[in-house]
């Protein structure tokens, strides 16, 4: 079984990478565009029949690891092999 | 320079990561100045026993891959490391060893992209924090400045407001930068644990303990580090 980690920097805590994509597209011509924010994404696949325990596993390895809680959200989503 | 050939011997070991660097300059320094063999530590190590102290040196532990530190903080080792530190043993982690600490939970906060984004490599100046109180600042004396090279992309001190108000509180705040080169939160450079006995920062003292090396500020450190146990 497939997910999809979405790991982003919590809305009070700086991205500078988002910040200076944004800045830089603002710069050559995107008068629209307000903001960029920048996340981290990870597919894990999971040996498991049951998909409740897959689920509750990839949420361990999202919060535990793939994610810092003091900096950082993330989400869990269920994707198609 | 002085040597400290009257040291009774002690016991330090540092701990080495697949990517860990700069422990052979810690081991430089402590044989030179203060005469004492340092014993380096596998990360597939489960236990160590009569340590007196041990430190977590600077560079790319795991390529610095997911977050700096974080596959290094989940080693074999670690266990025994969170041993070692619940009973109060001595811990000075170095940079990337700094991010161990952060990552193991041993020090509160994490340590993210330099706001520039850019990896700075420089001599930097420290004062000692005056919040709180701690041994290092009674070691070092409160607002004395010293300077040491940092060398990181990931060395922006973050916590939140109530984390930070809380190691203001707790006289955990060791090194502040007098002038922030990466964007840290309340221009934090080091802090250590509640007990005083965990030290985590950012810059090296190891690179700067010989006059040669554009200064020896970094002695103080190591001194201060073995008044802990000696």
């Amino acid at each position: 079984m497939d997910f999809e980690i979405i790991v982003q920097p919590k809305k009070e805590v700086l991205d500078p990478e988002g910040r200076t994509i944004t800045e830089t597209l603002q710069r050559i011509g995107f008068s629209n565009l307000e903001k960029v924010e920048v996340s981290k994404r990870y597919v894990i696949s999971l040996e498991h029949s049951d998909l409740a325990e897959a689920e509750k596993e990839a949420r361990v390895i999202a919060s535990a690891h793939l994610s810092n809680p003091v900096a950082e959200t993330y989400e869990v989503h269920r994707v198609e092999s | 320079m002085t040597t400290h050939a009257s040291l009774p011997k002690a016991k330090i070991g540092i701990l080495t990561f697949p990517g860990s660097n700069c422990e052979p300059d810690c081991e430089w320094v402590f044989k030179k100045y203060f005469n004492i063999d340092i014993t380096p530590i596998w990360h597939h190590e489960r236990s160590f026993s009569n340590l007196q102290a041990l430190i977590i040196p600077g560079g790319f532990s795991f390529g610095d891959y997911l977050r700096g530190g974080h596959l290094a903080s989940v080693s074999p080792c670690m266990e025994a490391v969170r041993e070692f530190a619940n009973k109060g043993g001595p811990i000075l982690g170095i940079c990337n060893g700094f991010q161990i600490l952060t990552e193991s939970k041993l020090l509160p906060g994490i340590l993210l992209p330099n706001l520039s984004k850019r990896f700075v490599c420089k001599p930097v100046d420290l004062r000692v924090s005056s919040d709180g109180s701690n041994i290092y600042q009674s070691l070092l004396g409160k607002e004395s400045t010293l300077s040491l090279p940092i060398a990181h992309g990931e060395g922006r001190y973050y916590i939140d407001d109530v984390g930070l108000r809380q190691i203001r509180d707790q006289g955990q705040i060791v090194f502040k930068y007098c002038d922030n080169p990466n964007g840290s939160v309340d221009d934090i450079a080091g802090i250590c644990s509640e007990n005083g006995k965990v030290l985590g920062l950012m810059p090296h003292p190891e690179r700067a303990c010989d006059p040669l090396l554009k200064g020896a500020d970094g002695i103080r450190v190591f001194e201060a580090f073995l008044a802990n146990f000696l």
